[in-house]
């Protein structure tokens, strides 16, 4: 079962794979920008994060597009999607 | 046929709109000359209307989108981070659609899913990438690039994976046909749609095609020429259309180039959201 930080590290790293960027620079970039809550994600992004999450894992993960926009509008909005899922909750 | 020329993306949407008027079901033809120019004044009135619409219980308007949520079904801006990096965008693409390929509602798929993998008896075509490589031949040649999205009819079964989707009477894809051609060094666009939503659809459309034509150029080391914008059946589909035309145009005036590179991670997009609340 994967810890909450271990969901977080791991949805960084896909972010940053994404964005063909570093971890450090995308934790870097969450922190200018005001934390989890405030960076925004759209719906094509979050379609090919979520992609990479579901390798990690090996396990199908919900689509964006049957998802209400508020559910996957900023990072913090998809780890407390994500998380009790990929726990096992 | 109805026939209209603007300078750019917010003069073009006006432009059509305004023909649509009289009668708001119409064939219509609309070139833009510069189309790597918008109107963000027109763009957020059109949004506003939207919710106004949804808000006030349209059936017409029961879901509604961002203009930069529409053009990312075209071309996803926020993979493409850097003039050069195709490969990466292409990679990122593939995954979105594979997420959204075990989705309830993947219908048919997105555009920019077929023109990156259009589905033939040899398997996924990347089109895209194929328009690069003949883009970037020594030989310089002018019309080389044709880009099917939708291939209807009996007759073209045999060339098809996705008969069921492409024979669709109804619902997308709107977009039919993409083609390219390369003059003087630069690059321009004609883009065949079936049916237009003028209302929820066509300013994101554009905005997703002159995206599209800036990467296909930028990838290309082409400049980018016109975009014209071929519709079989151009709809109005709301209502007021005189009010929402005067509204727009009272809007417009800021005219600001298009964004066709991703913005940096982190930064800001509250602007590319819809507006929070109906007027």
């Amino acid at each position: 079962m994967a810890t909450a930080a271990a969901v977080r590290e791991a949805l960084i790293r896909a972010i940053a794979e994404t964005r063909a960027s570093s971890v450090p620079e995308i934790e870097q970039s969450i922190r200018d920008a005001g934390g989890d809550d405030a960076v925004t994600i759209k719906s094509k992004f979050a379609e090919a994060v979520i992609a990479r999450l579901e390798t990690m894992f090996s396990r199908q993960l919900p689509a964006p597009a049957d998802l209400d926009r508020t559910q996957f509008a900023t990072i913090g909005a998809l780890l407390f999607l994500l998380t009790p899922i990929l726990q096992g909750v | 046929m109805k026939f209209q020329t603007a300078e750019d993306i917010g003069s073009g949407w006006l432009a059509g709109f305004s023909s649509l008027q009289e009668k708001p079901d119409s064939a219509l033809t609309l070139t833009i000359a510069n189309p790597l120019m918008e109107d963000v004044g027109v763009r957020k009135e059109i949004e506003q209307t939207l919710v106004d619409l949804h808000a006030a219980g349209n059936a017409n308007f029961a879901t509604v989108q961002s203009m930069d949520t529409v053009a990312s079904t075209i071309f996803p801006v926020d993979f493409y981070q850097a003039v050069g990096s195709a490969a990466h965008f292409f990679e990122q693409v593939a995954l979105a659609e594979q997420v959204r390929s075990h989705s309830r509602r993947k219908r048919w798929g997105t555009y920019v899913g077929r023109l990156t993998a259009y589905p033939t008896p040899d398997g996924p075509a990347n089109q895209l990438g194929v328009a690069i490589e003949r883009l970037t031949l020594p030989k310089a040649w002018s019309s080389v690039i044709e880009i099917p999205v939708d291939a209807p009819g009996d007759a073209s079964l045999a060339l098809m994976r996705d008969g069921e989707h492409d024979r669709l009477l109804r619902s997308g894809p709107c977009l039919a046909h993409v083609s390219v051609t390369r003059t003087d060094d630069k690059l321009s666009m004609i883009a065949l749609y079936r049916h237009q939503t003028y209302y929820s659809r066509a300013y994101g459309n554009f905005l997703g095609l002159a995206r599209l034509l800036a990467f296909l150029a930028y990838e290309s080391g082409l400049g980018v020429g016109e975009l014209t914008i071929v519709t079989g059946h151009a709809e109005a589909e709301g209502t007021e259309r005189q009010a929402l035309l005067d509204r727009v145009r009272a809007a417009a005036g800021t005219v600001t180039p298009v964004e066709t590179l991703a913005r940096p991670f982190g930064a800001d997009s509250s602007d590319l959201e819809l507006p929070n609340s109906s007027r």
